[in-house]
């Protein structure tokens, strides 16, 4: 009898080849990454599928396959429903990156917009919610990759996270966003195909009828309208989904990099392939009670349905599906990252002088310090995914006004900008802990909310958006 | 022929996956059980506990060991589900060789769970059943759900209206390049 759905040497060759794939095409695409702007930003010249494939693809986390059919199977149809939600953040997302890209036709960062808009105080708290955000991600990600590779294929949990975590660094740090947005592209047609054969094996072997009559008798909650739980957990989950995208530097820096005029349609259509996933990824967790498979750990559902139904052929899709899904994220979260560290903290406050050229090199350095951090932090594989991934909700949410109000409203002061996300964070972390994790991004929005309109009513501020061009950008905006 | 097969101490959350799949294009372990070198004897009693349990959100993870590792090689068990502590209308909630259960969809109430086990090849000899227990669902009260359900709803729509207003403006002026 063995434990896993693949054997370790398959397991292995399957690592290897994609592991090859990528540096290789990390390399080929990375040569015209010479610049700065080539290398943070891929030459500010995505076309719009490029542009959509790589939000889809950084949008379908090991979250996203793990955590649906999780979602489901604990909250039910609520949960998978509420899931597929997320969406609404790259939605939403597409009015603010062509407003971004015309404001900061030669920006860099998320932060880097705070900072010009708001002070440096607001850009510091602002920094600290970015970067313990996008290292929670990072670090949940590769934690993940190492979990998943053993769980499917026996690989031990310290390689698995080492050579997923050695090939995105690998390929970012040859490639930049060229790499990244490239290897997405691919990535994100292999996960859209490994999902349309998961669901197709599904539905050919129980229908949606039988799925229902089966959870009507053996698990009535999970059909219930009127789950508390779920109810709780649906706008929290969706705010949290805003605050992740409303902030982070993985989808400013693509709206940075795309063609003026794509960043709203590509963010739009991404939004709208992205949809499906979860309800398909969701539907595995609740398909797993009417099939009679036993799930001992609800965040394996999804593995363990598709691997039972498709057999080989299944693990080897599943084995794909998950190593795209967790590259695809990692390589953004480090490419955001090191845009973040090497422009904000090293060329906006420990080196302001240095050059493009300086700031080229460091951001290279900056990749592979990032990989080591995240390295060492999770070879004690310490924490769940869940856990790490809705600890981030409260500092997330607190960040959505302050961004909104900075990018269409003169009156917004720094001073409110900074309290908004410090109280909204400080108390979103409170009720997380207090009350419970479906309240922490509610909880912390609503109170940044608060604050950002009592601001509003009494701010005279009249800001003045050609200043938002930024010091590295001088063609723009005298 | 496809088996399943999942047991605890490994994958995530620290409880186990094991799978197993027997099918020939890929080579790997073939899931055949070895009959019991040993006469066939009544196993003593397994043991079975909570793992974690979502009382508000109506989950439990239960998980259970054998009194004796050494005294089955090839363990089946039966885990069985209840309203009442005598199991007077029981229901089988699983039967294979794993060593847990996740079970959601649970409703307001206490369910009682206990589990049996025997050897693969004596399907007749079961063990006598475990302690029987207790899992307690105590959903949050529904006004306190629409409660946080209406507060989210308001905030979510606020940032629906405020960017279809604004995404309405012409950029005009504001454009820097």
């Amino acid at each position: 009898v063995t434990d896993v759905l693949l054997s370790s040497s398959v397991g292995w060759s399957l690592l290897a080849a994609l592991s090859a794939l990528w540096i290789f095409l990390g390399w080929y695409w990375g040569r015209r990454a010479k610049s700065l702007d080539g290398y943070m930003l891929a030459g500010r010249n995505v076309g719009l599928a490029l542009g959509t494939a790589t939000a889809v693809a950084t949008w379908i986390t090991s979250n996203t396959t793990m955590l649906a059919p999780q979602f489901a199977l604990q909250l039910g149809v609520w949960g998978m429903v509420g899931y597929s939600t997320a969406a609404l953040g790259l939605l939403l997302f597409a009015p603010i990156a062509r407003r971004v890209r015309a404001l900061m036709p030669g920006g860099y960062t998320s932060a880097e917009f705070i900072r010009l808009r708001y002070g440096r105080r607001a850009w510091g708290v602002f920094l600290v919610i970015s970067l313990f955000y996008a290292m929670t991600w990072l670090v949940s990600m590769a934690m993940a990759g190492g979990k998943l590779l053993e769980a499917l294929s026996g690989i031990p949990y310290a390689w698995g996270m080492t050579v997923i975590l050695t090939v995105c660094v690998l390929y970012t740090l040859m490639g930049g966003l060229f790499a990244v947005i490239g290897t997405d592209f691919i990535q994100s047609w292999l996960i859209l195909v490994g999902l349309v054969v998961v669901a197709v094996a599904v539905l050919v072997n129980v229908s949606a009828e039988t799925v229902h009559a089966e959870l009507a008798v053996r698990r009535p909650g999970l059909l219930m309208v009127l789950m508390p739980a779920a109810i709780m957990a649906f706008f929290n989950n969706m705010l949290f989904g805003l605050g992740e995208v409303f902030h982070s530097n993985v989808w400013w820096s693509r709206a940075f990099a795309m063609r003026e005029g794509v960043g709203a349609r590509a963010y739009g259509l991404a939004a709208l392939i992205w949809v499906p996933v979860p309800i398909v990824a969701g539907f595995l967790g609740l398909a797993a009670p009417a099939l009679d498979i036993n799930v001992p750990s609800p965040d394996m559902a999804g593995p363990i349905v598709a691997g039972t139904l498709l057999g080989d052929v299944g693990a080897v899709v599943v084995f794909v599906l998950v190593f795209c899904s967790l590259a695809s994220s990692i390589d953004s979260l480090l490419a955001a990252t090191a845009d973040l560290v090497t422009n904000d903290v090293v060329g906006g406050w420990l080196r302001p002088d240095a050059d493009d050229a300086v700031l080229r090199k460091i951001g290279t350095r900056v990749v592979l310090a990032l990989g080591a951090v995240t390295w060492l932090v999770c070879l004690p594989n310490v924490g769940t995914l869940a856990t790490v991934l809705f600890f981030a909700g409260p500092l997330v949410g607190s960040a959505i006004w302050p961004v909104l109000l900075g990018l269409y409203t003169r009156r917004m002061t720094g001073g409110a900008a900074t309290l908004a996300m410090v109280a909204g964070s400080a108390t979103g972390l409170a009720a997380y802990w207090g009350i419970g994790w479906y309240t922490g991004a509610i909880v912390g929005t609503g109170v940044s909310f608060a604050i950002c309109l009592v601001a509003l009513r009494s701010a005279d501020d009249d800001f003045e958006w050609h200043r938002l061009a930024g010091h590295r950008a001088p063609e723009v905006a005298r | 022929v496809t088996t399943l097969a999942v047991r605890s101490r490994r994958g995530l959350s620290g409880l186990a996956l094991a799978l197993v799949v027997a099918q020939a294009s890929i080579v790997r372990g073939a899931s055949v059980a070895t009959p019991s070198p040993r006469a066939p004897t009544q196993a003593a009693a397994p043991r079975l506990e909570i793992g974690s349990v979502g009382k508000t959100d109506g989950h439990v993870t239960l998980v259970w060991t054998l009194a004796d590792e050494t005294a089955l090689t090839d363990p089946v068990f039966e885990l069985q589900t209840g309203a009442t502590p005598t199991f007077d209308a029981p229901r089988v909630a699983y039967v294979g060789p794993d060593r847990a259960s996740f079970r959601s969809g649970l409703l307001e109430g206490t369910h009682w769970y206990r589990l049996r086990v025997r050897a693969a090849d004596s399907p007749d000899l079961w063990s006598p059943w475990s302690e029987p227990v207790p899992v307690e669902i105590r959903p949050y009260a529904l006004w306190a759900a629409w409660s946080v359900f209406g507060i989210g709803a308001v905030l979510v729509g606020s940032i629906l209206v405020f960017l279809f207003v604004v995404s309405r403006r012409p950029l005009g002026g504001e454009r820097v390049a």
